[in-house]
């Protein structure tokens, strides 16, 4: 069985006109023009099966929403290929845009001057969504994300949490097979996205929807996301779970150690580096010590039994690395394990 | 297509139901055209002092024609759909557009269809207006209106073809205020909304006989005076159908190569 969505090669360009500099720089701008190429998404392979939930991540600007633009049929790859179901977006765009579903957090597809209803309608009505399949679906979706108070109120005099809720029924209404969700929790406090998140995962449960989701908020991700697709200048870093991501890129844990006061001296001793077999002090405040190790190199128990030795512990805990922090690491350093 | 019908047919509502938010709007525009008639046909009175015809026009039919070009150009020239579309792509909002199983074109069509039919609704509520300060009056005869039917069709699909073109600006550039603006001038000047262009200086005529404008107005206006009558109606029917020919041809090319354009604002 081959997979619902195959990328293979992804290639978009942008040109942009290179202004000249110096005198008259514009006027010779207007008439000899010269092209500045920006590769946007360079070669992006990855295949996702019908099911799936997966992340699509990268710092800003990696290529993420020209990606989803692609493989939504709206923007024209300039090289590679996307089949979605064995459709090329771009060439058989209704049929494929019949089967899909999109939110674009940053932008609304809600009609601004109408009632929300309105846009429901619209909806129903373009994707051909029988009257009976339309009362249900819009049923669950007042029910789901608590619609029924602002059904009836013109988008423009909604919040921005009210107004994605809307963005999200409307982009799901007809029941797409693939739903590409951009940003959906952006701007939204933390019930907000909460009640997000609950929804995606719901609707992710039945097993009928694919969904690529792309967030900056990692604990979409921790939540959601099974699996992860990391992107940066255009290229896959990284594909595969979430904890396979952490084993790779966290190498590091960090152990803390609340010393206990001497009893004869009163005073609370510090960890000194002898004794932490070659790990490293990251803080020592108040009878605080925080000691990061790398796992493969020194054992957990070791380090431990070592400190207990030689001070007066009363707490030991071990943090382990958060996505975060790892997510943090690679868009800031790269990719070296 | 006709799977695309039902969704169409809600664009076109609510469209329709998005003017009706924006009365205000429309009453305004209400005046500009009743004040427009009113002193073309004040200063077309002065003009013809001491006068039987002019242009081969009596003054009344002559008031006729400035009112029924204007009613027209008033529906014909509505600009709604142009600044939506502009301010779809310039917010990059386009993407919602673009994604739909419906051709963006047919989308935009619907969206010209609802705005112009509440065009036509505020025309009519605004017609004993018109009648105090223009001048309504019957077609010249029933072959008159008989021509003038099928030219009025022909002259709005050319300026809905003409819409769905200038539109499209909006995918190569995103400061097209100034350039609609232009256009607007334009195309009503040469679809005779002034003066007919019978009336205009020579070199004036030869370019307002090259462009497609004097389809949308002169054409079917003086049509329905009787101004153009017989052997040369179905002439200017058939110059009308050419320019639908073109239009169209030429808008699909357009929109093909928009379609390679979309690059799509912000994301
Ligand atoms: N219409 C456009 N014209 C020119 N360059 C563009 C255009 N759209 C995007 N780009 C460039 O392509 C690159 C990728 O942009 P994209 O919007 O895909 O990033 P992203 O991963 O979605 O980032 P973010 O997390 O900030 O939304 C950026 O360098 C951006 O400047
Ligand atoms: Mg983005």
């Amino acid at each position: 069985m081959s997979a619902l969505i195959s990328v293979d090669g992804l290639v978009k360009e942008f040109r942009k006109v290179k202004p000249h500099e110096g005198r008259l720089g514009s006027l010779r701008t207007l008439f000899t023009r010269r092209y500045e190429v920006n590769r946007a998404v360079d070669g992006v392979s990855f295949a996702i099966d019908e099911g799936e939930l997966v992340g699509y991540l990268g710092p800003n600007g990696a290529g993420k929403s020209t990606t989803i633009k692609m493989m939504t049929g709206i923007v024209m790859p300039t090289g590679g290929t996307v089949r979605i179901s064995g459709l090329d977006p771009w060439r058989e765009r209704p049929c494929n845009a019949a089967q899909m579903g999109v939110v674009f957090g940053q932008r609304t597809q809600l009609w601004w001057d109408l009632p929300l209803r309105e846009s429901f309608r619209l909806v129903g009505a373009i994707y051909g969504v029988s009257p009976a399949d339309y009362r249900e679906s819009l049923e669950r979706f007042v029910d789901l994300l608590d619609l029924g108070e602002f059904i009836d109120r013109p988008v423009r005099q909604l919040s921005l949490g009210q107004r994605m809720r809307g963005d999200i029924a409307a982009a799901m209404l007809h029941r797409p097979r693939v739903v590409y969700l951009d940003e959906p929790t952006i701007g939204l406090d933390v019930v907000a996205k909460d009640r997000m998140r609950t929804f995606v995962e719901e609707t992710s449960r039945a097993g009928e929807t694919t969904i690529v989701l792309t967030t900056h908020d990692l604990a979409d991700v921790e939540r959601l996301c099974p699996r992860v697709i990391l992107i940066d200048h255009g290229r896959v870093l990284y594909d595969g779970d979430v904890q396979g991501l952490k084993a790779t890129y966290a190498t590091h844990r960090e152990l803390v150690v609340h010393l206990a006061p001497d009893e004869s001296t009163g005073r609370t001793p510090a960890v000194r580096a002898a004794d932490v077999l070659g790990a490293e002090i990251v803080s020592q405040e108040q009878g605080v010590a925080r000691i990061r190790f790398e796992a493969s190199r020194i054992a957990v128990q070791h380090l431990i039994a070592s400190v207990n030795q030689n001070y007066p512990v009363r707490d030991l805990s071990i943090v382990e690395p958060d996505l975060e922090g790892v997510v943090r690491r690679i868009y800031s350093e790269g990719l070296t394990p | 297509m006709t799977a695309s019908a039902p969704g169409l047919r809600r664009i076109v509502v609510a469209r329709m139901k998005t003017a009706m938010t924006y009365r205000q709007n429309v009453l305004l525009l209400q005046v500009i055209v009743i004040l427009n008639i009113f002193i073309l046909s004040r200063l077309w009175t002065t003009l013809f002092e001491g006068r039987d015809t002019v242009a081969g026009m009596t003054l009344h039919t002559f008031l006729l024609y400035i009112t029924v070009v204007n009613l027209q150009s008033w529906v014909f020239t509505d600009l709604t759909v142009n600044e939506y579309t502009y301010q779809r792509v310039r917010t990059g909002e386009v993407v919602f557009d673009l994604m739909r199983p419906i051709g963006f074109v047919p989308q935009m069509l619907a969206h010209m269809a609802g705005s112009h039919l509440f065009m036509v609704l505020s025309v009519v509520v605004a017609l004993p207006v018109v009648l105090v300060v223009g001048t309504l009056g019957a077609p010249a005869s029933p072959a008159a209106l008989a021509l003038y039917a099928p030219s009025l069709v022909f002259g709005y699909v050319i300026s809905v073809l003409l819409a769905v073109l200038t539109s499209m600006v909006a995918f190569w550039t995103v400061e097209t205020s100034g350039f609609t603006m232009l256009y607007r001038l334009i195309n009503q000047f040469f679809a005779g909304t002034m003066l007919p262009v019978s009336l205009f200086p020579e070199p004036l005529r030869i370019l307002a006989g090259l462009l497609p404008f004097q389809s949308t107005g002169y054409i079917p206006a003086t049509i329905y005076v009787g101004r153009t009558e017989g052997d040369a109606a179905l002439r200017a029917l058939a110059v009308q159908g050419l320019w639908i020919l073109i239009l169209a041809l030429a808008t699909t090319a357009v929109w093909h190569r928009a379609r390679r354009r979309v690059a799509v604002q912000g994301g």
